[in-house]
């Protein structure tokens, strides 16, 4: 949402319905730009950005429905490794400062797959692990949730469903609290039906591959690695593969179009690929 | 300015303290919601800040100490925004609360990749050196 155009709306509201601003006297013109702008104030702080504490709260509130579904795998070492890989790459996203920090789960599923939340939490199923042959791999799944995050494409489709309660409540002159928890309330459950069934448009995907590459070559990883694990998908989208990313769009044209972006060779050392073998080893 | 003199609260939930103004520099301790502390030093996007309660200093984001802004038309600023932020931060740990609740496996399973999230964090510096990362 544009505020600057939501500010000018408001404006221009005030000084029609106000009367015609060059017919009016000095002594119409002060309340009338008063009027504009409260008119642009409620405009525009009803349509505000949810503050780091409320995102934290909404994509809280989903993540503990998504453990609830999908809990964590029993693994300390597996799960400080894939959140050491996440804080890496946030810490190059244009979000490096969440309310609590980014926090990262493996869990178990039975088909591959990846979530993430508003305030920095993210979810990927051990299926998905598994599918992954290198770190690097790995960090192409967990930047692609990151992209998701810091682009606000889930709360952002929830505020474009929910735009009139969110008027209403947080445009109101007092706060509201219950009306305020319970706006909060139905945008978690509107996200999770997001996350959980609908997915995201193919150009919110798109686009989060874009950032994900950026932030896997910022970081020193391999953003090919994007492609791979696309193409791996694209394996399981056939008619006879074992499972497929429900709320994702098709792989191959999310590849086709990183094929036509140029990459820097990168060199990866031995070390990343051991750990890599040695965390997630044990479920192959 | 006096701002140097004051005791500043953090207004974030979490934030490291790093050992340099740098995501992947060492981190001293985490420092939670409320924690006062004092600005010695300022840089892009980074304040270096002594923590009095622990005796401590160490650099953190800037927008650790932003104030959220949760203004309200013809309520704006100074006690009634205060008084806002307040009230809806009550309202918004009720909310998760309530979640909790429904969900107490999955509490403790948050609860448990939080406390995970910190150990990685600590040696977020070592993982990132060892695999090539910057």
């Amino acid at each position: 949402m544009n505020f600057r155009v939501l500010a000018g709306l408001g404006l221009t509201l005030a000084l029609w319905t106000g009367g015609c601003a060059t017919m009016g006297t000095l002594a119409r013109t002060a309340p009338t730009l008063q009027r504009a702008a409260r008119i642009t104030r409620t405009v525009a702080e009803g349509f505000r950005p949810f503050t780091p504490e409320e995102e934290d709260a909404i994509g809280r509130s989903v993540f503990l429905d998504l453990l609830a579904r999908f809990p964590p795998v029993q693994d300390d070492s597996l799960q400080i490794y894939a959140t050491s890989i996440l804080m890496v790459l946030a810490a190059h996203s244009s979000q490096p400062v969440t309310f609590r920090g980014w926090r990262a789960a493996v869990v178990q599923a039975d088909v591959p797959n990846a979530f993430s939340t508003p305030g920095g939490y993210v979810a990927v199923t051990l299926p998905l692990v598994k599918l992954t042959e290198s770190e690097d791999e790995l960090a192409a799944v967990l930047a692609h949730e990151v992209a998701h995050v810091t682009l606000k494409h889930g709360l952002n489709s929830v505020r474009r469903a929910r735009k009139a309660s969110i008027v209403k409540v947080l445009g109101a002159e007092f706060l509201d609290l219950n009306a305020y928890q319970k706006l909060l309330l139905d945008v978690a459950t509107d996200l999770s039906h997001l996350l959980l069934e609908r997915g995201f448009s193919r150009q919110e995907e798109m686009q989060a591959d874009s950032v994900a590459v950026d932030l896997l070559s910022e970081a020193g990883y391999d953003p090919t690695a994007l492609i791979r694990v696309l193409e791996k998908i694209a394996d399981l989208e056939q008619p006879s593969g074992p499972g497929i990313l429900r709320s994702h769009p098709p792989a191959p044209e999310r590849i086709a179009r990183l094929q036509r972006r140029v990459f820097s060779p990168v060199s990866i050392p031995s070390a990343r690929q051991e750990r890599f073998a040695r965390y997630t080893g044990p479920y192959r | 300015m006096i701002w140097w003199l004051l005791a500043l609260p953090l207004q974030v939930g979490e934030v490291p303290l790093y050992a340099a103004p740098s995501f992947l520099a060492p981190v001293e301790t985490v420092l939670v919601r409320g924690t006062e502390v004092k600005v010695l030093e300022e840089r892009p996007g980074w304040k270096r800040v002594s923590v009095p309660d622990l005796a401590r200093a160490g650099w953190i984001p800037a927008t650790a100490l932003e104030r959220p802004r949760l203004v309200l038309p013809g309520k704006t600023g100074g006690k009634d925004e205060e008084r806002a932020v307040a009230l809806a931060s009550k309202g918004l740990s009720t909310m998760v609360q309530q979640r909790s609740r429904k969900h107490p496996a999955a509490r403790e399973a948050l609860a448990r990749i939080e406390e995970l999230a910190r150990t990685a964090l600590r040696r977020l510096a070592r993982f990132a050196e060892e695999g090539g990362l910057r």
